[in-house]
């Protein structure tokens, strides 16, 4: 069966990192990625709707200018899109209770997760990764000869799951990825540092 | 660097592009993306179909911008390929309900107003004509009812048990699938068109 991973966000932040990196992870693990957002109840807006399906094409070009671009030979996984009204942090966690995906996706800065409410998606879920607070870009980080840039953005890809907290990830989650046989390593090493979010 | 792409045409950004500039890729698809969107709008049955269509429709394009030779302009061409993605993801759609295709169905008369004796007016007109009724059904009778009829809005509210935004918003979907359909028949032919229905 196909693997799920689940990136929660608010489509009102800058969710674009996020979103690559979900994107990158799915292509890597041959599993679908769904995207969560919610729009608030009191949403001025009058198209809500549209606003979440701009940010999220917004997001897209920005993935495939730094991923697409680099002609990494895997292919694009399609997306699920998940939109809901309410609450983001009740919604999200209603949601988690009732879907299982194999590995739910935190950025603290692009949705309206605290560190507490955190705790109740780590509960409810099978495997988490938090990836850590994003720090300025570099500018023109992706200037440079084509086989660097690779080389750069694969090491992005790594290191930003090097800081990142990962809880209740089972280990034969990355089995998949025997092919790449330094990622899978990598990964291993990884596991011993799951850890409570409080 | 952005800042100077904003300056660009999209011809100077495709060449950009082509020469391996992400920044430039960045700048053409942040100009287009919306546009492409509300194009698929209209041809979906929902928003979330139309940005399947558009992230599909954009990556082809894009996959493809190396055959892009500046015979028309950029955003002609975008557009032509999101109406094509669009069209056959939409005739795939309806050889999966099994919708009548054109011309197997009966044909209500339709009284268009002749023009005074312009040829390219009633080509036009004919044209639009056999699009109007290459639309599936409830496009159509929609459109005939508002137009052809004069049914008000609040008459197609009771018809069709919608609320008022959501028949002004078929309205303008189907309006507008129509004039892409029409653009595509003159660049293209009708009949070409027609089969991609």
């Amino acid at each position: 069966m196909n693997k799920k991973i689940l990136f929660p966000f608010s489509f009102e932040k800058n969710f674009h990192r996020g979103y690559s990196w979900t994107m990158e992870l799915a292509s890597r693990l041959n599993a679908t990625p769904f995207f969560f957002t919610v729009i608030p109840s009191h949403q001025p807006d009058q198209n809500p709707v549209s606003n979440v399906y701009h940010s999220l094409l917004e997001a897209r070009g920005n993935y495939l200018q730094y991923f697409r671009l680099a002609k990494t030979g895997k292919s694009i996984p399609k997306t699920e899109r998940l939109i809901e009204k309410g609450d983001f942090t009740w919604s999200l966690i209603r949601f988690v209770k009732k879907t299982k995906f194999d590995i739910i996706v935190v950025d603290l800065q692009a949705s309206e997760l605290s560190p507490t409410t955190l705790q109740d998606v780590v509960e409810n879920a099978n495997g988490v990764i938090v990836l850590p607070d994003q720090k300025e870009a570099p500018v023109n980080s992706l200037a440079g000869p084509s086989k660097a840039i690779e080389k750069r953005i694969r090491q992005d890809f790594y290191d930003i799951l090097a800081q990142s907290n990962l809880y209740k990830v089972p280990s034969n989650f990355f089995h998949t990825l025997g092919r790449d046989k330094s990622l899978f390593n990598f990964l291993h090493g990884l596991f011993r540092k799951s850890q409570n979010p409080l | 660097m952005k800042a100077d792409l904003k300056s660009l045409n999209d011809s100077q950004l495709i060449g950009l592009i082509q020469g391996g500039n992400r920044e430039a890729f960045g700048e053409l698809y942040d100009r287009y993306y919306k546009k492409v969107y509300h194009r698929c709008l209209s041809f979906a049955k929902d928003p979330d179909e139309a940005f399947d269509l558009a992230q599909e429709s954009l990556m082809k394009a894009f996959d493809k911008l190396y055959t892009f030779r500046g015979d028309s302009s950029f955003s002609t061409w975008l557009y032509t390929i999101t109406t094509r993605h669009c069209l056959a993801g939409w005739k795939k759609e309806h050889r999966k309900k099994g919708v009548a295709l054109p011309g197997q169905a009966d044909q209500p008369a339709f009284d268009i107003p002749e023009a005074d004796g312009a040829v390219d007016r009633i080509e036009q007109e004919t044209i639009m004509f056999q699009l109007l009724h290459a639309l599936p059904e409830p496009e159509l009778q929609l459109l005939m009812l508002k137009y052809k009829d004069g049914v008000s809005i609040e008459g197609l509210q009771s018809t069709f048990d919608l609320s008022s935004s959501a028949i002004k918003m078929r309205l303008k979907r189907s309006k507008e699938k129509l004039n892409a359909l029409y653009s595509l028949a003159l660049t293209y032919g009708l009949e070409q068109v027609l089969t991609l229905l």
